[in-house]
């Protein structure tokens, strides 16, 4: 049986947690509620990919301006102005693009799947990416609204995407304190691979975790981390107590 | 310790007895604890040449930093981890040597920003300062500090690197206590 090819994050603890990082091709929901580090967590795949790995990377969002997206990233040493200028890490707005293309958000392109797998299509295999991110597969989903569209658009997308060799995270946007995966429960379904991000209290004090829930075809930590964002990028901890 | 050996001497002496890679427990009294802290970093940083990282939940990094220096002590030598200023209004983050972290209840935060720490001191000899057990144990619960102080000593014997854990003796529970000196090569007592 040949060897499963891995794509590495670039994040030590959670390439440990994987055990050698995501399965290459795989599409990998990140999911958790606001704060908990899931845009961070993917920015830091892209340009760890880069830097470290020689692999183009692509980061649609759909959810905030670029500008704010660059600009949240300016403290962290991962972060690289210069693969953003030189087209090694594709940072685009879903949003602006189809304003361009003349559609109007809500309606046709963010309503139509085809019209955003070509997009993401076109554009991974413009810049010859190995990672994509899309930011987030919530507001995709929520444009799609029914879940037999969803279900297609995330299997098309995860089938085309791996052909290329590109290993995708989805983030999901999900309400704090619920032990779901997704808003619409197809995503996870779907997808090859899950990492959970939470948030709790420790007196007083909110504390992020990681916990990676599924990896197809992959021996994988189960166990719950603690997640802390430094300047030098995402570190895990062995979670001591979760209260 | 004799009728004419000073703290410093003993401090000297018990440190000078152990071997690389220690794991030390030092209990000692609230009057003598500031100088046998002291006296403890002049052996690791002035006599032993090691670089470190002192994790305070006791004092403020800038009163320690100026404390040290006052006693001849190289500061550059070491990294802190101040995990109390913050609850006093100072931003989280890093300053220098610094890395201020929200609070002591943070105690994994700690142990990342640790991980960081080491790596920056690179392959050198080093050791690890925690000010102090019973300082943490205001803020945490003691079941959270033995597993703490556990994954931390393990920490410690699987890079090979030093370690020093302060506490008051008569602040500290039993219990934890009995936990860490099983954990630990030597326990130092200093009155």
């Amino acid at each position: 049986m040949a060897e499963m090819r891995m794509c590495l994050t670039g994040i030590k603890e959670l390439d440990i947690a994987l055990n050698g990082g995501f399965p290459e091709g795989a599409c990998v929901l990140v999911a958790g509620s606001s704060g908990t580090g899931k845009t961070i967590l993917s920015l830091e795949y892209l340009f760890r990919g880069t830097k470290e790995f020689h692999e183009n990377g692509v980061y649609v969002t759909l959810t905030e301006p670029l500008f704010k997206v660059l600009k949240n990233l300016e403290d962290f040493d991962f972060y690289d102005h210069e693969a953003v200028m030189s087209g090694a890490v594709t940072i685009m707005d879903l949003r602006q693009l189809s304003e361009k293309i003349g559609l109007k958000l809500g309606t046709m392109m963010i309503g139509e799947p085809e019209v955003i797998l070509d997009v993401l299509e076109n554009t991974v295999k413009g810049v010859k990416a190995k990672r994509l991110v899309l930011d987030s597969v919530t507001a995709v989903c929520y444009h799609l609204k029914d879940p037999e569209k969803i279900r297609n658009f995330i299997f098309k997308l995860g089938t085309s995407l791996a052909g290329m060799g590109c290993t995708t995270i989805l983030i999901s946007e999900i309400p704090p304190n619920e032990r779901i995966f997704s808003r619409f429960g197809v995503e996870e379904f779907i997808s090859d691979g899950i990492v959970l991000l939470e948030q709790f209290e420790r007196k007083g004090t909110l504390f992020r975790t990681l916990q990676v829930v599924k990896m197809r075809g992959k021996n994988h930590k189960r166990d719950k981390q603690m997640l802390v964002i430094t300047p030098q990028g995402i570190k895990l901890a062995p979670l001591i107590e979760e209260a | 310790m004799s009728d004419l050996e000073t703290l410093e001497d003993k401090v000297r002496r018990e440190m000078r007895s152990l071997r690389e890679g220690f794991v030390v427990l030092i209990l000692t009294s609230a009057e003598n604890f500031f100088k046998a802290t002291a006296a403890l970093l002049e052996y690791a940083v002035n006599e032993a040449f090691l670089n470190g990282v002192y994790i305070t939940a006791s004092r403020p990094y800038t009163y320690l930093a100026k404390a040290f220096e006052d006693k001849g002590i190289n500061t550059e030598k070491i990294r802190f981890i101040d995990c109390i200023s913050a609850l006093a209004g100072k931003h989280t983050g890093r300053e220098g040597n610094c890395i201020y972290v929200e609070n002591p209840v943070a105690l994994e935060t700690i142990s990342a920003h640790l991980d960081t720490l080491l790596s920056e001191i690179g392959p050198e000899k080093k050791f690890i300062f925690l000010d102090s057990l019973s300082t943490f144990l205001i803020y945490n619960t003691e079941s959270s500090i033995a597993k703490f102080s556990h994954s931390l000593i393990n920490k410690l014997r699987f890079l090979n690197t030093n370690g020093v854990f302060m506490s008051l003796e008569k602040e500290a529970p039993t219990e934890t206590i009995q936990r860490l000196i099983q954990l630990c090569d030597k326990v130092i007592k200093i009155d």
